[in-house]
């Protein structure tokens, strides 16, 4: 009851909304993320000019692709409070399957298809089993993780699989340059653009932050959670799925160890990019330009003739003072709205 | 032992305690009791020194005294058993018996030790049965409070402290607690029992306080004295004349059990209806309908089985057995089922079960209909949405900023929210679940008028409440319930709150 009168004092003074509010609401959430890539650039350009080389810049975009793709489609689980931690291992196994399929005489522009429509669907696995079994996301996905990689490792028996048709134009344009530019980027950008409107701009994304920001209210509002838990988690195969077949495209091999512990470098590129694991928000933009931020850091330690070895290092350490700094920056923000 | 005098606490601009007094004396059992908001909460938190009063004194043997904070308090005797339990599930009973200064040999803990110490006081309490180092978890409710007696009574208190113990306590465990309660106030313990379950109160008590707005209506009396009336009497006020239900002043045939607001429908066509509905530890066979445009409203005290009719109805429950039948004919079988049938509810926790705080209001008034019931557009048309949200909200009389943030909005503007985003899919049954708490006076009664609006209009209106006032002043009839059964029916001028608070704790 001294709660209820507490409340009550603080009702009786209805705050007039503040401009300043409004106008930080005009401040997208993404300004903070892609400042931040231009400053790197701009910064590492001042040192090192030929890190700004057009062809180098392309390459480097290139390199951001498939963490950038899962971390785009991570963020559909993560604005749901949900976890998808087998983007990794569904990556080697799209490629391996797809490699598999075009060795054995499908034809590649057939076969892509059918290994993105397997990506999806092993993504829906893990909401079903989520939802279903009531098990964590988080747990689901760690061991689904190692099931996909499992599954590739053994269907190649361990080996990259070579024997593709090279001449095909799935490897010589999808794998190569459209007009100048990787055609992997531009798909990136492409499946970020359609992400994008997807979560901010259809009832389906609504769903998806109503769920995060608050799923007591939104299973008593009559939203099918359930459901679209498994849409998330399938948005986040289909992603990791589309990585896989760029990456099968460019190396022209499908390599069943590849895409080790990208699922954690896509989860750190999205919380970078303003999706929180507390969920109900998420950005893939952001999560695409966090992906691009990880890649010019590598990226950078090579022109500044770092040892490799640091990469790691560099990488742990950028998650760390990203996110911190945007937290920073969103205490300071409520604080003065 | 303890004595409270003229205890002032204010919150802001609102009064919660207006000179209060309470003595407690050792080998007592006093209890404690007063409405919703009556301050019974501020004034334990004052005594067990977890809030500073703000005018008035405490005397502990006779010395005043000021505790600086609840360690302070609980140092010098006084114990103090929340009304939400605060044990830890996953320890074991041992562990949580010691939680503050756990047994070590040699600086791991000894089990040995530990079960050697809280045997003899487990058996104190009857708890002989419990397994000491079995996770707290796997106890039932009964035992668990009996635990965190137990708890409090392993610090050897002078005072012994209860916030409402038997809230949620089978008939059972209630007589295994007066049992304790009666042996440690045998120890020369002072006892002080809070509790607003007046059958209760008459048979455990030694002597009866009661707090009304703040301030003592009944100090210290020999409970074997006073009858429920007089303790009915003594919460409610009888100077004031009580408060005659707005929908009955207005009505000269007060007598007339058809009466009022419904009386444009036509009456006998049962709108919703439960018939024989069973809910397992809830209700039993319970028959109840309701016309469309009436308001009715379910009372009973924590456990009473009203409040699973709010759950059958919005299919968060399903009965064992028995129907439940909506006016469109169907039967809800699960919240979502409920939702696309047209049943809106309106949670008193809106926080929790209401709202998403941290989007826009527009977004949560359209959330029902557009997210929850997946009408309209796959796409997000934002003007159309927003201009619905807006439309709904006025009607609601919001007056804000529908791009703010929900939960930067006040208590009763995002009740306003609430209910718009349920009026956006134009339900046929609304159910109220103490719909205005922690709302201010003002806002709650736009709250009343908004409720009358949609019961004229031919909705069928369910509330439960935890403020008599609210029932009285709302409803048209009120069916009350007492251990899981309806056992009465208020209306007309019967429909007073003394008259409510009778029936709800039984005679």
């Amino acid at each position: 009851m001294t709660q209820s009168l507490t409340t009550e004092t603080r009702d009786a003074s209805p705050r007039p909304p503040s401009r300043r509010r409004r106008l930080s609401r005009l401040v997208r959430d993404e300004t903070g993320v892609v400042a931040v890539l231009v400053l790197l650039i701009v910064g590492v350009g001042v040192f090192r000019p030929g890190f700004l080389d057009p062809d180098n810049l392309l390459s480097t975009g290139r390199n951001a692709v498939y963490v950038g793709l899962m971390a785009a489609g991570m963020v559909f689980p993560l604005a749901m409070r949900e976890v998808d931690l087998s983007v990794g291992g569904n990556f080697a196994l799209t490629m391996v399957v797809g490699a598999v399929l075009m060795r054995d005489g499908v034809p590649p522009w057939l076969a892509a298809p059918i290994i993105l429509l397997m990506a999806a669907g092993l993504g829906a696995v893990n909401g079903v089993i989520t939802t279903y079994a009531r098990i964590p996301s988080f747990i689901v996905t760690l061991a689904t993780a190692l099931l996909f990689r499992g599954i590739a490792l053994a269907f190649a028996a361990g080996k990259q699989i070579f024997e593709v048709p090279r001449e095909s134009s799935f490897f010589v344009d999808l794998g190569g340059r459209l007009f100048g530019v990787p055609s992997a980027l531009l798909v990136l950008v492409l499946a970020g653009v359609v992400l994008t409107v997807v979560f901010t701009r259809t009832r389906f994304g609504a769903q998806v932050r109503a769920v995060g920001s608050n799923p007591d209210a939104a299973a008593l509002t009559g939203l099918p959670v359930d459901r679209i838990r498994i849409q998330a988690m399938t948005m986040s195969g289909l992603a990791a799925g589309l990585a896989g077949t760029l990456a099968l495209a460019f190396f022209l091999s499908g390599d069943p160890t590849l895409g080790e512990g990208f699922e954690l470098t896509a989860i750190a590129a999205a919380i970078i990019g303003g999706t929180p694991l507390a969920g109900g928000r998420g950005s893939v933009p952001g999560a695409v330009v966090g992906a691009l931020i990880l890649a010019v850091v590598t990226a950078a330690l090579v022109f500044f003739r770092i040892p490799i070895n640091w990469t790691s290092f560099a990488t742990g350490a950028v998650i760390l003072v990203a996110v911190a700094a945007d937290a920073a920056l969103r205490r300071y923000r409520t604080r003065t709205s | 032992m303890l004595h409270a005098t003229g205890l002032v606490k204010r919150y802001g601009g609102v009064t919660a305690l207006d000179g209060a007094d309470l003595e407690l004396r050792g080998g007592e059992i006093h209890a404690l009791v007063g409405e919703n908001g009556a301050g019974k909460s501020t004034l334990v938190k004052i005594l067990s020194g977890a809030l500073g009063p703000d005018g008035g004194e405490i005397a502990l043997n006779g010395t005043p005294t000021r505790f600086t904070g609840p360690r302070d308090a609980a140092a010098r005797g006084i114990a103090m058993v929340a009304q939400e339990l605060s044990l830890f599930p996953d320890l074991s009973v041992a562990e949580n018996l010691f939680v503050t200064a756990l047994p070590r040999r040699f600086g791991l803990l000894s089990p040995a030790e530990m079960e050697r110490r809280a045997a003899p006081v487990l058996a104190g309490l009857g708890l002989d049965d419990v397994p000491v180092h079995a996770p707290v978890a796997g106890l039932n409710l009964a035992d668990r409070q009996l635990l965190e007696v137990c708890r409090a009574l392993l610090a050897t208190p002078r005072v012994l402290m209860l916030d409402e113990p038997t809230s949620a306590l089978p008939p059972a465990a209630v007589d295994r607690l007066e049992t304790v309660l009666r042996q440690v106030a045998a120890r020369g313990i002072a006892v002080l029992y809070i509790s607003h379950m007046l059958q209760e109160v008459r048979r455990m008590a030694d002597r009866v306080s009661v707090l009304r707005d703040g301030r003592p209506a009944l100090r210290g009396e020999r409970a074997g004295g006073l009858s429920l009336d007089d303790l009915v009497r003594a919460m409610l006020g009888d100077g004031a004349p009580a408060p005659a239900p707005a929908g009955a002043t207005a009505d000269p045939v007060a007598g007339d059990p058809e009466r009022t607001a419904h009386d444009g429908a036509v009456p006998d066509a049962a709108a919703l209806t439960l018939s024989h509905v069973t809910v397992p530890g809830a209700v039993t066979d319970m028959s109840l309908s309701v016309a469309a445009g009436e308001i009715v409203g379910v009372a009973g005290l924590e456990g009473a089985g009203h409040r699973a009719v709010l759950d059958v109805v919005c299919g968060l429950r399903r009965p064992a057995s028995g129907r439940v039948t909506l006016p469109g004919g169907g039967t809800p079988r699960s919240v979502r089922d409920a939702v696309r049938q047209g049943v809106a509810f309106v949670p008193g926790d809106r926080k929790r079960f209401g709202l998403m705080l941290d989007q826009t209001v527009w977004e949560n008034a359209t959330a029902v209909r557009w997210l929850g019931a997946a009408r309209g557009s796959w796409w997000q048309h934002r003007r159309s949405l927003r201009a619905r949200a807006q439309a709904n909200l006025r009607r609601m009389r919001f007056h804000g900023d529908i791009d703010g943030r929900t939960g930067e909005l006040s208590g009763g503007n995002q009740q306003k929210v609430v209910f718009a985003k349920w009026l956006d899919t134009d339900p046929s049954v609304i159910v109220l679940d103490d719909p205005t708490r922690g709302v201010d006076v003002g806002a709650r009664g736009e709250m009343h008028d908004i409720v009358r609006d949609l019961a004229a209009t031919g909705r069928v209106v369910l509330l439960a409440s935890t403020d008599l006032a609210e029932l009285t002043e709302l409803c048209h009839r009120v069916v009350v319930f007492q251990r899981g059964e309806a056992t009465g029916e208020l209306r007309g001028a019967e429909l007073t709150e003394q008259r409510l608070s009778t029936a709800v704790n039984g005679s």
